[in-house]
């Protein structure tokens, strides 16, 4: 029976406000906020504040910042742009006072990756919030250590899952493993540097009974040792990570001919491996090594299966031995190796993501999987293709940090199952990359990322000539791509596009203007169309929004452009200037009268963004008056310099003109003389309002300092003479 | 030519929804319990946690979507959701926010990753730029804060503004 209308109503209104989503769902929400917007949820109510900041406390989860394929970066990447240190100190300190406050508080970990270093006033809070509320896992980098070590088996007793940064070492004199008297069920970041490290962690049994992750970092000499000893004493052991970062010249084997880094396989380790529970299993390092080699012809018959219940494998050493050993034979999640010439003779299994990091690739493993992604490595064109279009499964194509040489040959092979392509921080040949569009005929996604394209084709090659072929692409987002814009167009370009609904073109100095009509007269339903860099024209930019969807327009209209010719006149008479929300032209200049008049046309609800260059005729006062309509405007980037300097110009800016505006997040001026004490002061005025104060960027009264806009993006000329970035 | 294999899901509020097999297998749920039970017959599987009107929304959204791959959304958004999303997911995503709400609810239970994705991504762009006050008037959120402890937290916020 159908539910009763009001009940269904009643269900609804359950979660029809943010304080009633669930954390995770709120978590993934945030995820997606920049640090102002988070802030703003922070200030809505108690219970959104208490979420929040648990929210920032608890940060990524151990497993989340695991990037598979990547050698070297193990199971936590500094690198990564998302995770710097980027709350400060005295915010940590101030949540947790806080949630002190709390009864309970819903937070299963604590990350302090992201904080800055943290003084003994924070750890001393930390210890008491951890104890209160029982909190289970802690995620730190090294510099944390001293405050963990002191702490492991006091305050922080409710820790069942600790992780470390990689760089860390407390194997060094410090025995951490042996002053563990917990079990713990997670544990990342111990090192074992030499035996008596192994024998350290192994002989504490209340660490190891119930640990089901661990990451170790070891030295090269303890390599195969470690692996045994674990396997074989820690019986829970569901992930095991072992990441070498040093050499030692320790030799402790009872082979004397033994090399110090060589895996010793044995019938025992043979049995542990064979009846292990083990899921995933990583060998990662940062430094190149000779191979290991194994020792024990037992390996070269896998008789019985190993690590049946494996879903995870990956091994960034030089080893091919090892992958002979360790690699199952049943289907798995990914695996992830170093896919040299001399590992051709091993059988992939089937799995849904390979990774293959080789350095030097002369022949493209055929492996049956869906999703295929080569990194680090220097691709022979000849046998690359054949190889690639016989992985039939193949669906994702990514390449990462790969450079191939600049022969041509004539290929023919089809890629017919592969739907995207995504190439990022490589130099890649013009034939690879035009021999996989043209003969990729269901290719959906093309995405190319800081790739520079070698070669040059013959100018009949560039000809767009039509095939009359329908393309499948979908959508195509290409950035930083240097000066082979055109190549790269001239092979897309030869097919109709019928399907194309997306297209962002970054930093794209080098298309020319024949390249840019020929897109839009192909894509004629485009729902997002961006270019940055390239040189428009009044022309240009009607036939830019010809190749729009209707119905996307409806949406609002970014209207950002490079290029010095586009005039105001053109502006002034544009048919969607209600529409706009982003109105961008930081190259040309437009007259502040004309500006104003533009004001009058555009609509106030709408306009969130605005970044024009009103040369030396302003901006003025009456400029700022008109603006102020714009209630809704978040960024503001008024360039321009009047020949005289205004009257009272920077008390109306600031007295006036930043109060009135709501929702200004950013204004940027490089007119008038503003002194650094009245800026804070009026954005001190706006935080005792209880609102978030606007980032102003203005210029210096000379009597103070000399301001400077430290904008590397300005000034950096280009082939196309665009010298500013659309903001 | 063999005949599609559907699958029939019941909602919250008992009304049922017959669907392609491959469509609705875009959610990890439905496939969990797809592989537990016998391939030759309609299964009927209860949502007992979705109402009817998010589960058509989801049961559309993955019609589509299971032939026309998800875009990845960029973290944090730098501008508003529909500058990086293809007019059918705009049009997806013109529904009132309570719907949205339980649509963000629907997507998690059923495990639908992209789904979940671009209805978070919504909520966080309608988030962006707004003021405290805009968002407790948006989502109904009442302030129970003082305005000491309003211009508290803002003090202990500020290092934010200059991000």
């Amino acid at each position: 029976m159908a539910q009763n209308e009001n009940d269904r109503e009643d269900d609804a209104l359950l979660c029809q406000s943010l304080d009633d989503l669930p954390r995770e769902m709120l978590f993934c929400i945030m995820s997606y906020c920049d640090p102002r917007s988070l802030v703003n949820v922070i200030c809505c109510s108690k219970n959104l504040r208490t979420i929040t900041m648990q929210i920032l406390l608890m940060g990524f989860r151990y497993d989340e910042i695991i990037i598979e394929g990547t050698p070297g970066a193990n199971w936590y990447s500094s690198n990564s742009e998302d995770r710097k240190e980027i709350y400060p100190a005295n915010l940590l300190g101030n949540y947790i006072d806080s949630l002190m406050t709390e009864q309970e508080v819903e937070m299963d970990r604590i990350n302090l990756i992201n904080f800055t270093t943290l003084g003994s006033k924070e750890f001393v809070k930390l210890s008491k919030f951890i104890s209160k509320f029982n909190i289970p896992e802690l995620i730190v980098s090294p510099k944390h250590y001293n405050w963990v070590k002191n702490e492991i088996n006091s305050s922080l007793k409710s820790i069942s899952r600790l992780s470390f940064g990689k760089e860390l070492d407390v194997g060094d004199g410090n025995y951490f493993q042996t002053l563990i008297q917990k079990p713990l069920i997670v544990c990342n970041g111990l090192c074992a540097k030499n035996a008596m490290d192994v024998k350290n962690i192994i002989g504490n049994t209340q660490l190891c009974s119930g640990l089901k992750v661990l990451t170790l970092c070891v030295y090269t000499s303890v390599l195969g040792y470690s692996f045994k000893e674990i396997l074989k004493n820690c019986p829970s052991l569901r992930e095991f990570n072992l990441f070498i970062n040093g050499f030692s010249n320790e030799n402790y084997r009872s082979y004397s001919t033994m090399r110090e880094d060589d895996f010793e396989i044995t019938d025992e380790l043979m049995e542990i491996i064979c009846n292990s529970n083990l899921e995933i299993l990583r060998f990662d390092t940062s430094f190149n090594f000779d191979n290991f080699r194994v020792i024990n012809q037992l390996t070269e018959n896998k008789t019985r299966p190993v690590f049946p219940k494996l879903k995870i494998y990956s091994n960034h050493l030089m080893s091919p031995d090892m992958n002979l050993v360790f690699l199952p034979n049943h289907p798995l999640q990914t695996v992830s190796m170093n896919m040299t010439t001399a590992l051709n003779k091993i059988d992939v299994p089937k799995c849904q993501s390979f990774f293959n990091c080789s350095q030097d690739i002369t022949n493209l493993p055929i492996v049956d999987t869906s999703k295929y992604t080569i990194s680090r490595s220097q691709i022979n064109l000849n046998g690359f293709y054949e190889n690639l279009a016989a992985c039939t499964s193949l669906k994702d194509l990514h390449l990462f940090n790969v450079e191939t040489n600049n022969m041509r040959y004539d290929f023919k092979n089809i890629h017919t199952s592969i739907e995207q392509l995504d190439i990022k921080k490589s130099r890649i040949s013009v034939y690879l990359l035009n021999h996989i569009i043209d003969n990729s005929p269901n290719l959906k996604i093309l995405t190319m990322d800081n790739v520079k394209v070698r070669g040059t084709l013959d100018d009949s090659m560039l000809e767009f000539e039509n095939q009359e072929i329908d393309s499948q692409l979908r959508y195509i987002h290409i950035s930083t791509c240097s000066e082979r814009y055109p190549i790269v167009f001239s092979n897309i370009l030869k097919k109709n596009l019928p399907y194309l609904h997306s297209v962002i073109l970054e930093n794209t100095y080098s298309i020319g203007q024949n390249s840019l009509l020929s897109l839009f007269s192909k894509a004629s339903s485009l729902s997002v169309f961006k270019v940055t860099g390239a040189e428009f024209t009044d022309d240009i930019i009607v036939k830019f929004f010809n190749s729009f969807s209707p119905v996307s327009l409806e949406y609002g209209i970014d209207f950002s452009f490079n290029g010095k010719n586009i005039t105001s006149s053109f502006l002034l008479q544009q048919p969607y200037l209600s529409k706009i929300t982003t109105l961008s032209l930081p190259d040309c200049t437009i007259p502040n009268d004309d500006f104003i008049k533009l004001l009058d046309l555009l609509n106030p609800q709408l306009l969130k963004k605005i970044q024009v260059n009103l040369g030396n005729s302003g901006p003025t006062i009456e400029t700022f008056k008109k603006v102020q309509y714009f209630k809704n405007l978040e960024m503001i980037y008024l360039s321009g310099k009047p020949e005289k300097p205004i009257e009272h110009f920077e008390n109306f800016v600031l007295k006036q003109f930043v109060e009135s505006m709501p929702s200004m997040i950013l204004l940027f001026l490089d007119s008038g003389e503003f002194i650094k004490e009245e800026i804070e002061l009026a954005k001190l005025n706006i935080r005792s309002q209880g609102k978030s104060a606007p980032k102003l960027i203005l210029p210096h009264s000379k009597k103070d300092i000399v301001y400077k806009i430290e904008n590397p993006n300005i000034g950096y000329e280009t082939n196309s003479k665009s010298y500013c970035f659309l903001q | 030519m063999s005949e599609t294999k559907q699958v029939e899901l019941t909602s919250k509020d008992k009304v049922s929804f017959k669907v392609d097999r491959d469509v609705i297998l875009m959610s990890g749920l439905v496939k969990d319990m797809l592989e537990e039970g016998d391939e030759d017959e309609t299964p009927i599987i209860p949502i007992p946690n979705v109402d009817s009107k998010p589960l058509q929304k989801v049961i559309e959204y993955c019609q589509y979507h299971h032939k026309e791959p998800a875009q990845e959304i960029e973290k944090p958004l730098k501008g508003k959701i529909e500058d990086v999303i293809c007019d059918w997911d705009k049009k997806f995503l013109e529904i009132d926010q309570s719907l949205l709400i339980e649509l963000i609810m629907a997507a998690n239970y059923l495990n639908i990753k992209d789904l979940l994705d671009l209805t978070c991504a919504k909520v966080a762009s309608m988030i962006k730029g707004k003021s405290p006050e805009q968002i407790r008037e948006m989502f109904g959120i009442e302030n129970d804060f003082t305005p000491e402890e309003e211009a508290k937290i803002r003090e202990e916020n500020k290092w934010c503004e200059e991000a």
